[in-house]
């Protein structure tokens, strides 16, 4: 056999021990560098699309609440944990909460971490936003209401403040 | 092996025997490194994308939704609670609501008797029958 048959039939052959343990200490490296990159990088986009997702429910909910405060006359607390709304109605709005027609009362609770919006007047219920964990309603003073969402998802959280004045 | 190794006598004339011996020997450390720089920098671009993701979504979580307290402002004007108009959504205490430049001496009372709101374009139209309060 010649010398080059015999380097032929030695590379033909497939490869060699020393090839294949370098290969397989460079994949290694590889995996572990990118299970590594992948447990940092993983669990900070699932944090990132929560907040982004509670920041649209939050969004939905602050635009809700808005709607039915621009009409608003009278606002209480229900139980701490629910929030009611009397809106101004009526062909001809005196300003006054009447609490009763042609008022129309409208209600914020909390069910199943959503935040739900009951129409009194006509008995239809709304799911305005989830990710709701709790809201808060306190009467600071005699004018002045304070509601409180709180938000949650994915270790995320938010809370939001509105603060209402009857004046 | 022996078209490579034409190839290279080639190409290469009477050295190819000896570059082609060399070629067979695997990689050497220039290789390696290189190949270890190119996944470093393919590495350190996600790294990068994550980071402009960051930025992005904290930059619209700042502009959507600026503050944590929001002071809502009823509106005082008859018309507009009427109308169903959105309550001001103010950053800081003691700002007015907006009233529109609507002023006369006689007070009109407001039949509605339909209202369409467009809220992609922030418009509300609404047919109303007024009637003088005496």
């Amino acid at each position: 056999m010649s010398k080059q048959s015999a380097a032929s039939c030695k590379n033909n052959g497939g490869f060699t021990i020393l090839e294949l343990m370098v290969v397989s200490i460079l994949m290694t490296i590889v995996v572990l560098i990118t299970a590594q990159f992948w447990r940092w990088f993983s669990p900070n986009v699932s944090f990132m699309i929560a907040r982004g997702h509670i920041l649209r429910e939050a969004r939905v909910a602050m635009e809700n609440l808005a709607a039915d405060f621009g009409s608003a006359v009278g606002a209480s607390s229900v139980s701490g944990s629910g929030l009611l709304i009397c809106k101004d109605s009526g062909d001809y709005p005196n300003g006054i909460a009447d609490w009763t027609a042609p008022d129309v009362m409208v209600d914020y609770s909390i069910v199943n971490n959503t935040l739900q919006r009951n129409d009194l007047s006509t008995g239809s219920v709304f799911t305005i936003a989830d990710c709701i964990s709790n809201i808060t309603v306190e009467q600071v003073s005699p004018t002045l209401l304070s509601i409180t969402l709180e938000f949650a998802q994915g270790g995320a959280d938010r809370e939001i403040v509105f603060l209402w004045s009857s004046l | 092996m022996k078209s490579i190794h034409k190839k290279y006598n080639h190409i290469e004339g009477t050295h190819g025997r000896s570059n082609l011996k060399q070629y067979s020997g695997g990689f050497n450390m220039i290789e390696l490194q290189v190949a270890l720089v190119i996944l470093a920098a393919g590495l350190l671009s996600f790294a990068g994308l994550y980071r402009i993701y960051t930025v992005q979504t904290t930059y619209i979580e700042q502009t959507s939704m600026p503050a944590s307290t929001y002071y809502v402002v009823s509106q005082s004007n008859r018309w507009m609670r009427q109308l169903g108009s959105s309550a001001e959504m103010e950053v800081s205490p003691g700002q007015s609501p907006w009233a529109p430049a609507v002023s006369c001496c006689t007070e009109y009372k407001i039949r509605l008797n339909s209202l369409t709101k467009n809220f992609e374009e922030i418009q509300a139209a609404a047919d109303v029958t007024m009637e003088a309060v005496e």
